[in-house]
């Protein structure tokens, strides 16, 4: 147009330049934050007097399925983690408990051979002794792991509630500074951080609002942000864990009984599904263990019109054991030795080859003698013979003792092999999709300092302008004189 | 053909190249003035008789009101320019008709928008949300930016959108037991619970529970309580209170919508608020329960954040919950023929006998351009080619002098003829 209008023009573009390089300088500084987004500058050529701004690099899907497989691992590595706990809390220095229940079955083998050997009927007992304890010892350590877990999911579930605060705040400043057109990305920046770390919670669904407002939504339709934060409530029972549950909005988080799926919700889920199913499991496989254990050693009435009582061992709520036909809740916590069979409290362990702990109409060994193997045999052949488990525990009626014992065990390892192996697989997928968001939208410096080359040329290129023009002009001058 | 009829003509001349000399210095003085408009000079011949007698030349100003300056950018907001044709229109309060370019307003201790020389910027109400007409002069009013925090408004009106699982079991126990969400009672069975946020006539929040329950194959109740009303945190039913709206809606299992028979909106009235009016007309059968929008109008007082001037010339005025007031509407004036009006101090023009009536109007509409904020119009002076000019009226005053001074020197022969 004009010599004037050429030199607006490179007053205007050094001006932006200055602008640009500020941008560049800020994404430098910030090279290292991972939750740092890179800064771009975008001329806006809507209207001619190209107004500058600062858009925030995107990359909307990418996040989301980060987001998503962030809910996956770390879900799944908590769930492992919490295996691993758990199965080094119930190994035990003394040998895990089906070594020990073959060492008692062992004994009592050695003790039916020789039966008139009362050191080796002090033996079995002995071992008796160190099953019980061991299985006492586990019921308590299982209560104990309950106990922390509940109060974990308490834990989570205040961080998540403090999330949705912070949430609120950040998601208002955000809507102010669009409505007026100012630069929200640091705000940007911090919302995304948090919905990171709410989507290791629980799994967050996000819908997007104008200005800039977003509303979050978990699984199942459970509103968590809206404008206001929800109510999020642990409510954690202290004797029966699976009672345990969380509350969204009023609404009961649904954790799916499965492992696996419930770690892949996240690790509020991982966490209630191990309250609400794995403990009570394990506590009522223990308390059925001890149940047959107790009906085993159990002494019955040789005319039949008395009820069974309980042999060699007993529980708190002995010695009439004719109503053990299934589950008894917490019975693992009391499992002991009878004390009739303790020499220590004034009994003797004859009366395993004898019966009749409970009184002379249990007296199996009615004769005396001294050699007598039959009561022995009965029960040593029992170790293996299948009893009737509650069917709520895996295997039902189909199981013997031993194989019960060993079962349990081999089933927890699996669990725990199998929950690391996920964790590993969903941590590597985390990883993979980190790095890729990473490479896209965080600074990279060489790119950034190129483009620092290519602002200083442009800078150059403007002031070159304004001096031809200076100089034209000062022609100009000269002319008049 | 005399030599007194050259030397006037010399000086008419001189006095045409002095004029052209002025507007230059006007421009150069000027050329850094906002929404400046450059002068130019027109000679034209003025013929005194027949023949071969010199007559001389005449001049009359323009002014180059069709060329656009430069906008550049400022930090204020309020700082406005026009992209194409057409003025503001200022008043001092008494009288108004007053048309610049120049729009350096800021906003004075009372919220209106004054330029440096204490005019003020003139428009159209839109206090009544509609548009106004533009009637000429009359009607115009002093825009006036008010910072009022924007009072709390009921909600009315709200949508709720959600699709719902198409195989939840259908609660036919409890369609006979009568423990369905409306029926309040505490063992009441549903299928999907969300909650959404409505705003009472004060502004404080109600938060609504969403009930929805599948009463049969092709039916689903939905029912919304008060979540202030439930009996505990835990567990909600039964309220204290009854429900405040309930419907059934019939759904096409073939398509998922719902049927053209069915209701579609539940009318809820809000404790202490209005009647609100939510549209369920987007319900969906499919896969999972999911809520896609449970969108409610209406707001807490909020405080305003700033003002904002868009390409139309609507002034409004942002909130910090994210809504916006339309104030008024910035006018714009124009006239037939624009190089005829008269310049007036402060950069400003106004009507005068050649110029035509003035029209008014908005950005956008009828050939006005569009109005640009946190921008100034440029002076359209271009310096060098007001040097040029210059050099050119010299060299010219310059050439008419010699005239004169050669015709001077004639005059003396002829005189000195006669002793």
């Amino acid at each position: 147009m004009s010599l004037t209008a050429a030199l607006m023009n490179a007053h205007a573009s050094i001006f932006d330049v200055s602008r640009r390089v500020s941008t560049v300088a800020s994404n430098i500084t910030h090279a290292d934050d991972p939750n740092y987004v890179r800064r771009i500058a975008v001329n806006s050529v809507a209207n001619s007097n190209n107004a500058y701004a600062t858009q925030r690099a995107a990359a909307p899907q990418m996040e989301s399925m980060r987001r998503e497989s962030m809910t996956g691992s770390s879900g799944a590595e908590l769930t492992a983690e919490k295996l691993e706990q758990l199965s080094r809390l119930l190994g035990n220095a003394e040998g895990t408990t089906s070594g020990l229940m073959k060492e008692l079955q062992t004994q009592m083998e050695l003790y039916a051979a020789s039966p008139a050997d009362s050191a080796l009927g002090d033996a079995v007992v002995g071992k008796a002794e160190q099953l019980a304890t061991t299985i006492r010892s586990n019921a308590q350590s299982l209560h104990g792991f309950a106990h922390v877990v509940g109060s974990e999911i308490r834990d989570e579930a205040g961080k998540l509630q403090q999330l949705l605060t912070d949430f609120a705040g950040v998601n208002k400043a955000i809507v102010a500074g669009r409505t007026i057109g100012q630069d929200v990305s640091d705000a940007l920046d911090e919302r995304s951080r948090l919905l990171n770390e709410m989507s290791a919670i629980v799994p967050v669904s996000q819908i997007h609002r104008e200005n800039g407002d977003m509303m979050l939504l978990t699984s199942n339709g459970v509103t968590m942000f809206d404008k206001v934060p929800r109510d999020v409530t642990a409510v954690i029972d202290s004797t029966d864990s699976s009672r345990n549950a969380v509350y969204i909005d009023g609404i009961a988080i649904r954790v799916s009984a499965d492992r696996e799926s419930a770690g892949a919700n996240g690790r509020l889920s991982a966490l209630l599904n191990m309250s609400q199913q794995t403990l009570p499991g394990a506590l009522t496989e223990l308390d059925e263990m001890a149940r047959a254990l107790v009906v085993t050693f159990g002494e019955s009435d040789s005319s039949a019109t008395l009820p069974d009582m309980a042999g060699l061992f007993t529980w708190n709520g002995g010695p009439d054991i004719s109503g053990l036909t299934s589950h008894v809740p917490s019975m693992a916590l009391s499992l002991s030795v009878n004390p009739a069979f303790l020499s220590s409290a004034g009994g003797s362990s004859a009366a395993l080859r004898d019966g009749g702990a409970n009184g002379a109409s249990y007296l199996d060994n009615s004769a005396g003698y001294a050699s007598y193997s039959a009561r022995l045999e009965s029960i040593v052949s029992a170790f293996d013979t299948p009893f009737g488990f509650d069917p709520s525990v895996a295997g039902g009626t189909s199981k013997s003792l031993m194989d019960f014992t060993l079962g349990i065990e081999a089933n927890m390892e699996t669990a725990r092999v199998s929950a690391a192996d996920t964790a590993l697989r969903a941590s590597a997928l985390t990883t993979s999709l980190t790095e890729r968001f990473s490479n896209t939208v965080n600074v990279n410096l060489d790119e950034e300092i190129a483009l620092l080359v290519d602002l200083q040329n442009s800078y150059e290129a403007s002031s070159r302008i304004v001096s031809v023009v200076d100089e034209m002009l000062a022609q100009l001058f000269q002319a008049t004189g | 053909m005399s030599i007194f009829g050259t030397m006037q003509t010399s000086i008419s001349g001189m006095n045409a190249q002095s004029t052209r000399l002025s507007s230059v210095a006007d421009n150069i003085s000027n050329s850094d003035t906002p929404g400046y408009k450059r002068q130019g000079v027109n000679f034209a011949t003025l013929v005194t008789g027949a023949g071969n007698t010199s007559g001389g030349v005449i001049t009359s100003g323009t002014i180059e009101i069709e060329a656009q300056g430069v906008p550049t950018t400022t930090s204020s907001s309020s700082n406005l320019a026009i992209l194409g044709q057409g003025f503001f229109l200022v008043s001092d309060g008494a009288n108004n008709g007053f048309m610049t370019r120049a729009g350096a307003f800021e906003k004075d201790d009372e919220g209106f928008l004054v330029n440096p020389n204490g005019f003020r910027l003139q428009g159209y109400s839109m206090a009544g949300g509609v548009t106004p007409v533009p009637n000429g002069l009359s009607g115009l009013v002093d825009i006036q930016v008010s910072t009022e925090p924007l009072p709390p408004v009921a909600s009315t009106v709200g949508t709720f959108r959600a699709t719902l699982d198409s195989q939840a079991d259908i609660e036919t126990a409890a369609v006979t037991a009568n423990t369905l969400p409306s029926d309040n009672v505490a063992s009441a069975k549903f299928t999907g619970k969300t909650s959404m946020v409505a705003y009472e006539s004060l502004g404080n929040e109600v938060r609504l529970d969403v009930y929805v329950t599948r009463t049969a194959n092709d039916t689903w109740e939905v029912t919304v309580y008060d979540q202030a009303d439930a009996n505990s945190a835990l567990e909600a039913f039964p309220y204290g209170n009854a429900a405040l709206g309930t419907t059934n809606l019939q759904f096409d299992t073939a398509t998922g919508d719902l049927l053209a028979t069915s209701p579609s909106s539940l009318s809820i009235p809000v404790p202490n608020g209005a009647s609100l009016q939510v549209d369920l007309s987007g319900m969906k059968l499919g896969a999972q329960f999911t809520v896609h929008d449970a969108e409610v109008n209406g707001n807490p007082p909020s405080s305003a954040i700033g003002t904002e001037i868009n390409e139309e010339g609507i002034v409004r005025v942002a909130y910090e919950d994210g809504s916006y007031k339309d104030l008024f509407m910035v006018a714009l004036a124009d006239v037939p023929s624009p190089t005829n009006l008269t310049p007036v101090t402060g950069t400003m023009f106004t009507q005068s006998a050649d110029s035509g009536d003035i029209k008014v109007g908005y950005a956008g509409s009828d050939g006005f351009g569009k109005i640009i904020s946190s921008s100034l119009e440029q002076s359209n002076v271009d310096i060098a080619e007001e040097l040029t000019e210059m050099i050119q009226a010299q060299r010219s005053y310059t050439a008419n002098s010699k005239v004169f001074q050669t015709g001077s020197e004639i005059m003396d022969v002829v005189v000195n003829l006669k002793r």
